[in-house]
């Protein structure tokens, strides 16, 4: 990957110096703003990654639309400050033993250590300022290179996108919209495919980065853990939500737009709800909103998923529950009295279980709240959120908008931009 | 009204149909068996109840519900008290599946017929060189079991097994194969495809290849998927050739699983078509692909998921849907893989454990 101008692009990083703040969140937010005009780059990229996918372009549009929105400049200011105070009051410039004696904030995966930084990038003679940063992003779900991009040029950083196999568009609309709109901002990025695991190739780019950003299974995170002096790392994690006894005109609706959104995948995505009315009743309202959705956004056909929905039906079944499906794998509800706290099989299966009390929910949430991301509440009393985020979920919200992270959210607790600004204030 | 049959009957009906199959009568011996395990299966008539069918509305094999594979782990499909189960080698969530055998005379007469018309059709006995760990070690491994029936009753005197608990016995095996007359008696080598694969990696570290007997076969039962390097097809059947001198019409695939009674191999040796390298059942088994997004059987050729209505299945359940893709094809079908969120098949899983320091 000697075609990679990792010179260039540092220089480009040091050039975003002499920017100000407004510059680059005006850039970023016209880039954002552009892609959400109608026929914009960013309906142009569903259309296609639609295509390549197999997925529901109406779907795709819908996700990276709310993505773009996100990103306008109100919230990335919003963004920009909230990390800035972050990384202020607490410098990621740290080995891992003094990271493991922080206290808060309590949700950090045990995957997940923080960055080691200083040491190491002193020990290879490199500036223990990040300047370069590789974001390899997950294909799961759509439009991930947008959060990556965002804070990587906010931390004045410049970036090597590695999109996945499967989702190789969006990276590169957003860098093409974004040479258009902010060319200075461009010249810190570069957008790059590889065979992940290609030592021929990962050798000599890890070896020139500070900083690698990568969300992936155990195998991928280990293999990159130690591969460059700075990483944050995000590990598979699920979501769920709860439905209080109010939860409003057309709730069934938003908890299936949510449910089918990106099909099931990605960490936002909510496996089962728990609903404080009758389980039963609430599954049949679900299951006719999931046959409704499933009309506007059909189903991706993905063979692979359809023995897991199978057994999840046939383990409902078992333990009691009841199977609400269309006589196809398209989508699932299943009430079950019973549910085991793991996610599901994935492929637009929702679980559907009462809520047990407080007590217990709040036991179980701490239990598993090292692989949950979010919950989603819906009709609930605010006390419950509060409680949640007691219990150390990185991200507690509404329901319907449990896909809809704000910029610069903390994925497993964790704020990327955060980090990258706390090992430049640690630097500086 | 009940349609199920005392279980003798049941039972007896599928033991005669195995003993002198009549294709055209596989349906109605598929209902007498269905509505048998309707009536003694809990946990199946469960699942039947919940998709809504009995045996008043099933009116062929192809109708009955089929239970998942992962279900095996959830509950005990059997109709009568049992003391001999087979177990799934387990998955990354710790569960194993078990298979329970209230009487093991109708796998004992499912394995043989099969296994010979595929392996053996040109002879009685054979040398048996096997990388299965023994029955002994692994008695609730159906595959360890089959294999010592294989020695049992096809194998000659100097048949012997090359992996146990201990690993593999690699020293042993290369002599043995270092003393085989190329001009002499053909050997049948039995084995995981993970199994296979480390002797070839052997081998290839120590410099070896080896020219067995000509007709000398292999039975490769497949199964390594995320357990160590994985191979093509084509590079395996390669790597057989080079390493040990079979050639690939001598390389019969094996399709089995802990919660079937009966295997499939591929068409190779008893085929004029060998290339074509078709899984193909015994009388006694039938299978659907299954639309991957519908869930009906599929006609057209295309990608599913495989199903399977095994009469040898009588104690327990015959309608089983896995988590292996496949095509349809005339005669039989082909294996596309496993569902990518699906747990290593269990056979594989054994030797993995044994050899995974070292894969």
């Amino acid at each position: 990957l000697s075609v990679v101008d990792t010179a260039g692009l540092r220089e480009a990083a040091s050039a975003l110096d002499d920017m100000t703040d407004a510059d680059i969140l005006d850039g970023l937010h016209a880039v954002f703003a552009a892609g959400l005009e109608d026929g914009g780059w960013i309906d142009r990229a569903a259309t296609r990654l639609a295509h390549e996918r197999g997925e529901s372009a109406a779907m795709i549009r819908f996700g990276l639309r709310r993505s773009a929105a996100a990103h306008l400049r109100p919230h990335l200011e919003r963004q920009w400050s909230e990390a800035r105070m972050e990384a202020a009051r607490h410098p990621a410039h740290r080995t891992q033993t003094e990271a493991a004696t922080r206290p808060a904030p309590s949700a950090r995966p045990e995957a997940a250590v923080y960055p080691t930084h200083s040491a190491q990038a002193e020990a290879g003679g490199r500036s223990a300022r990040p300047r370069l940063v590789l974001q390899v992003l997950a294909g799961n779900v759509p439009g991930l290179a947008f959060p990556a991009a965002v804070s990587t040029l906010l931390a004045r950083c410049a970036g090597i996108l590695k999109p996945a196999r499967d989702e190789r568009v969006t990276a590169s609309a957003f860098h093409e919209a974004l040479r258009f709109h902010a060319p200075a901002l461009a010249r810190a990025l570069d957008v790059r495919y590889w065979t992940g695991g290609d030592s021929s190739v990962e050798d000599e780019l890890l070896a020139a980065v500070d900083w690698i950003v990568v969300s992936g299974e155990g195998a991928t995170l280990e293999a990159l853990r130690h591969r460059a002096p700075g990483t944050t790392l995000h590990g598979p994690r699920w979501s769920l939500g709860v439905v209080g006894e109010n939860p409003g005109q057309g709730w069934a609706g938003k908890v299936a737009r949510e449910v089918c959104l990106h099909e099931q995948r990605g960490c936002l995505s909510p496996h089962f709800v728990f609903v404080a009315d009758e389980p039963a009743a609430a599954g049949r309202e679900l299951a006719r909103a999931m046959a409704e959705r499933q009309s506007e956004w059909p189903a991706a056909k993905r063979p692979e998923e359809t023995s897991g929905v199978l057994a999840a039906r046939a383990a409902a079944s078992l333990r009691g529950g009841s199977v609400l499906d269309p006589g196809t794998a398209d989508w699932t509800v299943l009430v079950d009295p019973d549910p085991v706290w793991e996610p599901g099989p994935g492929g637009r299966c929702l679980r559907v279980a009462p809520y047990p009390g407080d007590t217990d929910f709040f036991r179980r949430l701490r239990e598993t709240s090292k692989s949950i991301q979010v919950v989603g509440f819906m009709g609930c009393d605010d006390r419950l959120l509060r409680t949640a985020t007691d219990c150390g979920v990185p991200w507690v919200t509404s329901l319907d908008a449990i896909q809809d992270p704000p910029a610069g959210w903390r994925a497993d607790g964790r704020s990327e931009l955060a980090e990258l600004l706390g090992a430049e204030a640690g630097d500086s | 009204m009940s349609h199920a049959q005392p279980p003798a009957d049941a039972i007896r009906l599928v033991g005669e149909y195995l003993a002198a199959p009549d294709p055209a009568e596989f349906d109605a011996v598929a209902l007498a068996i269905f509505a048998y395990q309707f009536e003694n299966n809990e946990p199946y008539r469960r699942l039947c109840m919940a998709s809504g069918r009995d045996p008043d509305s099933v009116r062929s094999w192809s109708d009955a519900p089929a239970v998942p594979t992962a279900a095996f782990t959830l509950a005990e499909f059997t109709t009568a008290p049992w003391e001999r189960a087979f177990r799934t080698s387990g998955t990354t969530r710790g569960d194993r599946g078990v298979h329970p055998f209230p009487d093991d005379a109708l796998y004992r007469a499912s394995w043989e017929p099969p296994f010979r018309r595929h392996l053996m059709p040109d002879r009685d006995r054979v040398r048996v060189i096997s990388l299965i760990p023994p029955e002994e070690e692994f008695p609730d491994s159906s595959l360890s079991w089959m294999t010592a029936r294989v020695f049992e009753t096809v194998g000659t005197a100097d048949s012997a097994c090359y992996l146990d608990a201990r690993g593999l016995h690699h020293d042993a095996l290369r002599e043995t194969l270092a003393s085989l007359d190329p001009a002499g008696d053909p050997v049948l080598v039995l084995g995981t495809t993970f199994a296979l694969t480390e002797v070839l990696d052997r081998m290839d570290a120590d410099g070896a290849r080896f020219t067995l007997p000509r007709g000398s076969r292999i039975m490769d039962t497949g199964g390594f998927k995320g357990r160590a390097r994985e191979m093509s097809r084509r590079d395996l059947l390669l790597g057989y050739a080079r390493g040990l001198g079979v050639p690939s019409d001598h390389v019969v695939g094996e399709y089995g699983m802990t919660e079937l009674s009966s295997q499939f191999y591929e068409t190779v040796l008893d085929s004029t078509d060998p290339a074509k390298r078709v899984y193909r059942g015994p009388d006694w088994i039938r299978t659907r692909v299954l639309h991957p997004d519908t869930l009906e059987h599929r006609h057209d050729g295309g990608l599913g998921l495989l199903a399977h209505f095994d009469l040898a299945n009588a104690w327990t359940v015959s309608a089983v849907v896995t988590e292996d893709l496949g095509y349809a094809v005339d005669g039989g079908f082909r294996f596309a893989g496993r569902a990518s969120e699906a747990e290593i098949r269990g056979c594989s899983l054994t030797a993995a454990e044994i050899l995974g320091g070292r894969a």
